[in-house]
Formats: structure tokens, C-alpha cells, sequence
């Protein structure tokens, strides 16, 4: 019974030792379905990573303020099926972004679709994101 | 060549970016890894189990220990390679991740632990089949073991909350 | 009766909250899935080695799985109580999801497999390839539910 109790006792100390600042994958954990946020931006950066990329933009606040904003997107996977490479969203791209803010406030949202230049507009959650309105998809 | 500039030359080479940006290599590895912590784990738990004298009572400790460890060598062989080509595809953020480098002592000390108790524990189970009662040397190798795979499989998991 | 309204009630029931509460408890409960299949595929590996003429040869494949029982079925209760909470944190991601379809669709067939054909194939008196093919089933069976779960994040 001590063994026991000692590796449930040192299996919490394991848990507890590290709990960092974490972020979370699951829309409902992170994202905020009351703060929708819409935005016209140029591309910054576009990290084409697993397991989810990520799109910045700036924009221009209407006081004429560059913010920069973060978009998680899904999957290498998914984006790339649907079309979606680095080209398509090369830094200078004039974008527009539909998603989702985090909950913490910070400039950080869960994208949901981006227009292009040329109109198209891609839908840039993995399957099921969890955010509203996915289900009708 | 400090280890900063290496995690930026790993992050650079083809590999890595193929890994990091393409489609199916990155699941497909990650599945493998999965696959190997579920058959090294399994294993180690047989093992340890019988150590403990939680299970297969019936059965020799060297018959568990001596038909087992193929398998749990392969698996690890498997969990490693497989956790290798995962960190060479994001060099950067496993430099900056303390889970990381939580988990690379914890892997340190799977390495220690197979030092210490080759000798007493799983190079000696046949003189083990022969003990009265288990010394409590091989129940303490037994709970460390334990241990150490749920804190890498931990740590792991943890990397990707990483901020 | 759709199954909408059950999602969205699953969604913000109190294991939802507590699922998505603290940020450490979705990975927390995620480590102890991989703990609990981890038992369960293990365990079950040994006896389809064994079928297959590797690991514990010194034992039959009815011994080790007598032996193993109670492991293989702590890793499945496991299993599926982490499992259902993973879910509850995301319901619609994971309804929605083919991934996770596939995956679970995977799990039934396992499951009834394990507890119907496997136990049978373990007996003595099969013949060997019977007992080996039974083998190389069980485990592909648990490979595609590991794979399918792997790949829910990337489809």
C-alpha cells in the first residue's frame, strides 16, 4: 500500500511541478463566441505549421494605430487541401479576416474565413472548430 | 556553435520544414510515436506490475522480465526515433519550452535508472524467481520506472501547451 | 431526434466547464488517456505477440490473457471515462469530426472484436493461424483507433 500511495503522491507532484501558461486547442477553452471580430489587414507573417498555422496581420485602428493580430487557423492538412499555400497569403497580401477573439483579450483570435485580393474566400478552421455556427457547414 | 544557432540550422534543414509545414508527415510520426509509448509502456507496465506483485504472480519474474525486454527495447527504440524526428521539426519552440527540457532530464534519468538497476533488478531476476519476498530494491525500481514513463508521457503532452 | 441539442447541452454541462475551466485540465486528462491505452493496447499486444510466436512464449496465449485480464480491463474503463470527458469539451468539433468518426467507429468494432473473437482465439485448441490471423486483426483493429484519434487534430 505505501508504493502505492507514494506513486499517487509523486504523480501529483509531477502534475503540480509544471503548470505553465498554456494554450489550448479547443475553441470553447480559448476563443470567445461573443467577441466575432472582423477585420481588414496586411499580412505580416504566415507560420504554415503543425498542428495549427497561424496568420498576422496589421491593422489600422480607426485612431490610425497599427495593431498586429494573430489568426489561428487549422492544420498544414486542411489548408493545403483547400488550397491554401504560403503564396496564396504571401506577406503584403491586403486580406480580410473573420474569427473570433481569445478570451484573455489579447490580440489573438480563431479564424474563421479570409477573402483574398482576388475574392475567393477560404474557410480556415479545421474541420469542426467548434465555433459557431461550424455545424451548418 | 552555441545551442541556440544548431536549433536554428536543425530549423532550417529541409526535413524539419517538410515535418513542420507538410501535410500527413507530422500526424502520421506523431501516431507512430503513440503507438510505440502504448507498446514501451505496456511493457514497462508487465514488468513493473509483476515486480510489484500486482499481477502475473503465477509466473517467474525472470520469465516476464527475460521474454518482455526485445519488446520493450524495440518500443523504445521506436518512441525515440519517432520523438526525434517531431523535435527536429520545431528545434525553436522545444528550445524555449521548459516542458521540453523537463522531459529531456526525466529521458536522462530513464538512462540512470537502467544504470542502477540493471545489476540488482533486471539483470538479476533469476536469482529474483528465488526471493522469498521481493526485495524492496526491485519494488523502488519498479515505482521509479513508472514514474519516469507517466512524467515523459507528461512532459510530452505538455509541450504543445507550452506558451 | 437530432442530435444537436444533446451536443449543445454536452457542451455546457459542468464537465464541459471543468474540461475547459483550468487550462491545465484538458492536457491532464488527455495524459491519462494515453495512460490508460497505453494498459489496454499493451496489455492486448502481449497476448497478439503471442499468438504471433513472440514475447512471453513461456506462457499460452489463454495464460496471459487470464493473467493480463484485469489490466487490459483497467485500461479500458480508462479509457473511456477520458475519453467521454475529452469529448465533452468539444462536442461539436468532434461530432462533426471524420476523423474521430472513423476512430470511434474503429473502437466498436475492437471492442466487440476483443471480447468475441479474440477470447476465442486465445483458446487452446485453435490452430495456430487461425490464432495469428485473430493476432495480426487485433492488432491493426487498434492501430487505426490510435491512428484515427492522432489524426482528429489534423483533419
Amino acid at each position: 500500500m505505501q508504493t502505492r500511495s507514494a506513486i499517487v503522491l509523486s504523480a501529483a507532484a509531477l502534475i503540480l511541478a509544471g503548470v505553465p501558461a498554456w494554450a489550448h486547442h479547443a475553441f470553447a477553452a480559448e476563443f470567445d463566441a461573443k467577441k466575432p471580430v472582423h477585420f481588414r489587414g496586411t499580412v505580416t507573417k504566415v507560420e504554415l505549421i503543425n498542428p495549427h498555422a497561424w496568420i498576422h496581420i496589421d491593422v489600422k485602428n480607426p485612431d490610425g494605430a497599427v495593431v498586429n493580430w494573430m489568426f489561428e487557423a487549422g492544420s498544414p492538412n486542411v489548408l493545403l487541401r483547400r488550397g491554401f499555400t504560403k503564396a496564396s497569403v504571401a506577406p503584403g497580401t491586403e486580406v480580410i479576416v473573420d474569427g473570433y477573439q481569445s478570451k484573455d483579450g489579447s490580440n489573438r483570435a480563431n479564424g474563421k474565413d479570409i477573402t483574398l485580393p482576388d475574392g475567393r474566400k477560404l474557410f480556415l478552421g479545421s474541420t469542426g472548430t467548434g465555433a459557431p455556427d461550424e455545424e451548418k457547414k | 556553435m552555441s545551442l541556440l544557432s544548431t536549433c536554428e540550422w536543425i530549423q532550417n534543414t529541409d526535413l524539419s520544414t517538410a515535418i513542420r509545414e507538410g501535410a500527413l508527415y507530422y500526424p502520421i510520426i506523431g501516431g507512430v510515436h503513440l503507438l510505440a509509448i502504448a507498446l514501451f509502456g505496456g511493457m514497462l507496465l508487465a514488468v513493473d506490475i509483476r515486480l510489484l506483485g500486482w499481477g502475473m504472480q503465477r509466473r517467474a519474474v525472470s520469465d516476464v522480465v527475460g521474454q518482455l525486454r526485445a519488446w520493450k527495447r524495440f518500443g523504445f527504440v521506436v518512441v525515440v526515433a519517432s520523438g526525434a524526428l517531431l523535435g527536429w521539426a520545431e528545434p525553436l519552440k522545444l528550445y524555449h519550452s521548459k516542458s521540453f527540457w523537463i522531459k529531456m532530464a526525466l529521458l536522462l534519468m530513464v538512462g540512470v535508472h537502467a544504470l542502477v538497476f540493471r545489476k540488482t533488478v533486471y539483470g538479476n531476476s533469476t536469482r529474483l524467481d528465488e526471493a522469498p519476498l521481493m526485495p524492496s530494491v526491485a519494488k523502488l525500481a519498479a515505482v521509479l520506472s513508472l514514474i519516469l514513463w507517466a512524467g515523459l508521457v507528461l512532459s510530452g503532452r505538455l509541450i504543445a501547451f507550452d506558451a | 431526434m437530432s442530435v444537436l441539442p444533446f451536443l449543445n447541452w454536452l457542451g455546457s454541462s459542468a464537465l464541459a466547464n471543468a474540461m475547459n475551466g483550468p487550462e491545465w485540465a484538458f492536457p491532464v486528462v488527455e495524459c491519462f488517456h494515453f495512460f490508460g491505452f497505453a494498459l489496454l493496447i499493451g496489455t492486448i499486444a502481449i497476448v497478439d505477440l503471442r499468438l504471433l510466436g513472440g514475447g512471453m512464449r513461456r506462457q499460452s496465449p489463454a495464460e496471459l490473457t487470464q493473467d493480463l485480464k484485469p489490466w487490459t480491463l483497467s485500461g479500458l474503463a480508462l479509457m473511456l471515462t477520458t475519453g467521454p470527458a475529452m469529448f465533452a469539451a468539444d462536442p461539436k468539433v468532434y461530432y462533426f469530426n471524420p476523423s474521430f468518426r472513423f476512430k470511434i467507429a474503429c473502437l466498436l468494432v475492437a471492442i466487440l472484436y476483443h471480447f468475441t473473437v479474440l477470447r476465442r482465439a486465445v483458446k487452446p485448441d485453435v490452430p495456430p493461424v487461425v490464432g495469428k490471423l485473430a493476432a495480426v486483426i487485433s492488432l491493426a483493429l487498434w492501430i487505426a483507433v490510435v491512428g484515427g484519434g492522432r489524426m482528429i487534430a489534423f483533419v
